[in-house]
């Protein structure tokens, strides 16, 4: 389950961070980090419309909705937040998902245990393979398995598209943030180098385009 | 509904493929799709009103062939004869253990 979300304009940024010296270079970490803040928020309140049905088996061709406990998994902390950030010199990036969330632990139906592989035990306080978890551990399921089904459906359950519909519909607002804290940095620099330093971000582009002139 | 989609809805059918439709119960015991228009993915707004829409959706395809059995490509070619460059793979060929079918996933955006 991975979704690109492209920030148009972040070469021209980069190109005017460097005229701008050191301590412009945070104006693109910034404003990304923003960004992905709005994501985020966006992903979890969407995981709050996530429709829920109490657990069946979905037997005989039969279909079910996702389990209050499984909601309740993508609902807990820790998921749906924002990676590491990357520098490579050229572009920041970075991610929001359920990667490395962690798993949940699933109460112990039958049906479910029949078909997890990974256990509490509580003994040692780890999540491992059934095969290796003592006696009486408890069921776990990966968070981002969850999410995915609920996100993409199964042959035995209706997709909830609540991860797409979030990011699709946050990438305005997304943008907004972006610039807004990318200027507030890049003005904050070229103040401290003696630069104009009340300019918009649509002014940060043009001036990544045509260079310094006498007077900026 | 838009009038794009409802195109390539029919277009989809002509597959050949059986299709579950929206509100299914009951998931067909063969190779089988599902499609939905979802939500409202972007939109141009003008003169206090909606100049233009677009929606987005998927199509779903559940098959006991690991390469789909033909029909990945087969639905690729509706969906670029019907919406252009505005889809992309989302899922190709997961496994799914408790029914042993393979899932491959398209999502798609339409005018509307």
């Amino acid at each position: 389950m991975a979704y690109k979300c492209v920030t148009e304009g972040m070469s021209e940024l980069v190109s005017a961070m460097d005229q701008l010296g050191a301590a412009g270079r945070g104006a693109a970490a910034g404003g990304l980090y923003e960004a992905a803040g709005v994501y985020a928020d966006a992903v979890s309140g969407a995981v709050n419309g996530i429709a829920v049905e109490p657990f069946k088996y979905a037997a005989g061709g039969r279909k079910r909705r996702p389990s209050p406990e499984e909601k309740a998994a993508l609902q807990g902390a820790g998921a749906a937040g924002i990676a590491k950030f990357k520098n490579n010199g050229l572009s920041v990036n970075t991610s929001i998902g359920f990667n490395n969330s962690g798993y949940a632990l699933v109460d112990g139906r039958r049906s479910i245990k029949a078909r997890t592989n990974y256990r509490y035990d509580e003994t040692t306080g780890k999540v491992m393979h059934a095969s290796k978890a003592g006696k009486g551990s408890k069921n776990a399921k990966p968070i981002p398995l969850i999410a995915n089904s609920i996100n993409s459906g199964t042959s035995f359950m209706d997709k909830q598209p609540f991860f797409r519909k979030a990011t699709r519909q946050a990438a305005g607002k997304a943008q907004s943030a972006f610039d807004a804290k990318a200027t507030e940095i890049l003005n904050q620099a070229a103040a401290v180098v003696g630069k104009n330093s009340g300019r918009t971000y649509r002014s940060w582009l043009d001036l990544a385009e045509n260079g310094w002139k006498y007077g900026d | 509904m838009p009038e794009d989609y409802l195109a390539l809805e029919t277009a989809l059918k002509a597959i050949g493929i059986p299709c579950a439709e929206n509100g299914w119960t009951t998931r067909p015991k063969s190779d089988y799709i599902t499609y939905a228009l979802e939500f409202e993915a972007d939109a141009d707004h003008g003169d206090n009103r909606k100049v233009a829409r677009a929606w987005e959706g998927s199509v779903d395809l559940y098959s006991s062939d690991k390469r789909g059995g033909g029909y990945p490509s087969q639905i690729e070619a509706v969906l670029a004869e019907h919406c252009d460059g505005c889809w992309q793979m989302e899922t190709c060929g997961r496994w799914e253990r408790e029914t042993g079918l393979f899932h491959y996933e398209w999502s798609f955006e339409v005018l509307g």
